[in-house]
């Protein structure tokens, strides 16, 4: 008998997420920073196979971890960011950028002053090994968009560098009409303003797209 | 006077004189034009079947009316005779596609019941 815990069941006692039914996502996630080294673990000795199993020591690290996760989605880049002081600046330095006055990420809504206090986090000498960062999400976007995630990505690779307008106007350039429409929403612009004008005529332009998909199936069967 | 004159002479003179015309797709010797719209026709159902929404937005006004001619004849050509009952028109428009626009059809019956079907 061990005093350890597998991988799902360090996710239920940390953010009470059943894995197997809600997010095999985040489970596999958990894993790949198990499996790089960042979340320390042991195997059992067991008679037909044996399970990772984490110490009760590795709890805060992997929430840690997978918060940063959400927004930094290559488990990579989030060892990185618990080994490499100037990257872990650099991204706190994103996050700030990223959640700046939002109170909701793609529709995942976001409790600002947590958003605030994990940028301010980062930045600062928080152990991440030690004591658990502010949480801002409502509900993990690993679990909320599952494997909808390279959605997000591509929202935040972004939101991180370019004022939110000019990521609508990007993704409309780029002919990505979903994500610019997607961005629009994200960021709340109210409709008079000239962001707002051209998310209505993206959602035109999708609706025009959407009523010649269906004109193209109609004629195919006649 | 003459100033005029003269201007106008020269404009017509830069005005391109096609030797060919452009092809009036409505004569039955024009098989390049059913040919290229057929085309347009083709890659129109390749981006439907391959994204949603993909058609709608990456298929300019020309392309979408070229290929709503070749459609039309071709549709014409298969409701024109029992013998073509039952031809499927976007195979047969894929058929058409397929063909050289080089290759000298007399008529573009011709070309429709080669590659068709014969009614």
């Amino acid at each position: 008998m061990t005093d350890g815990l597998t991988i799902p069941e360090a996710i239920r006692r940390i953010f009470g997420v059943d894995v197997a039914t809600e997010s095999p996502l985040l489970k596999n996630k958990a894993m790949s920073l198990e499996r790089n080294g960042l979340i320390k673990s042991s195997r059992t000795k067991a008679v037909e196979r044996s399970s990772i199993m984490i110490g009760v020591d590795q709890l805060t690290p992997l929430h840690n971890a997978l918060v940063l996760n959400a927004v930094f989605s290559d488990p990579k880049q989030v060892k990185k960011i618990f080994t490499d002081r100037t990257y872990r600046t650099e991204c706190a330095q994103i996050l700030k950028k990223l959640f700046g006055e939002r109170d909701s990420l793609l529709g995942i809504a976001l409790r600002t002053d947590a958003a605030f206090a994990l940028s301010e986090a980062l930045d600062s000498n928080w152990d991440l090994n030690d004591k658990r960062l502010p949480n801002p999400f409502e509900q993990l976007p690993q679990v909320a968009l599952g494997k909808d995630l390279s959605v997000l990505q591509a929202l935040l690779a972004q939101a991180s560098t370019l004022a939110p307008a000019d990521s609508v106007l990007l993704a409309y350039l780029k002919g990505d009409l979903k994500r610019a429409a997607e961005l629009v929403d994200a960021c709340g612009f109210p409709p008079e303003s000239e962001v707002g004008l051209l998310g209505h005529h993206i959602k035109a332009k999708l609706k025009e797209a959407a009523d010649f998909d269906d004109l193209l199936d109609m004629l195919r069967k006649s | 006077m003459r100033k005029i004159a003269l201007i106008s002479l020269a404009t017509l003179a830069l005005l391109p004189l096609d030797a060919q015309a452009k092809s009036d797709p409505f004569t039955n010797n024009d098989s390049a034009f059913l040919i290229e719209s057929c085309r347009e026709a083709v890659e129109i159902y390749q981006k439907r079947d391959q994204q949603n929404l993909l058609a709608g937005i990456a298929t300019s006004m020309s392309e979408a009316l070229r290929a709503g001619f070749c459609i039309g004849v071709v549709q014409q050509h298969i409701n024109s005779s029992d013998n073509c009952y039952g031809t499927d028109w976007l195979e047969a428009a894929s058929t058409i596609a397929a063909l050289s626009v080089t290759t000298r059809w007399n008529t573009r019956k011709r070309l429709l019941q080669e590659a068709v079907c014969d009614d």
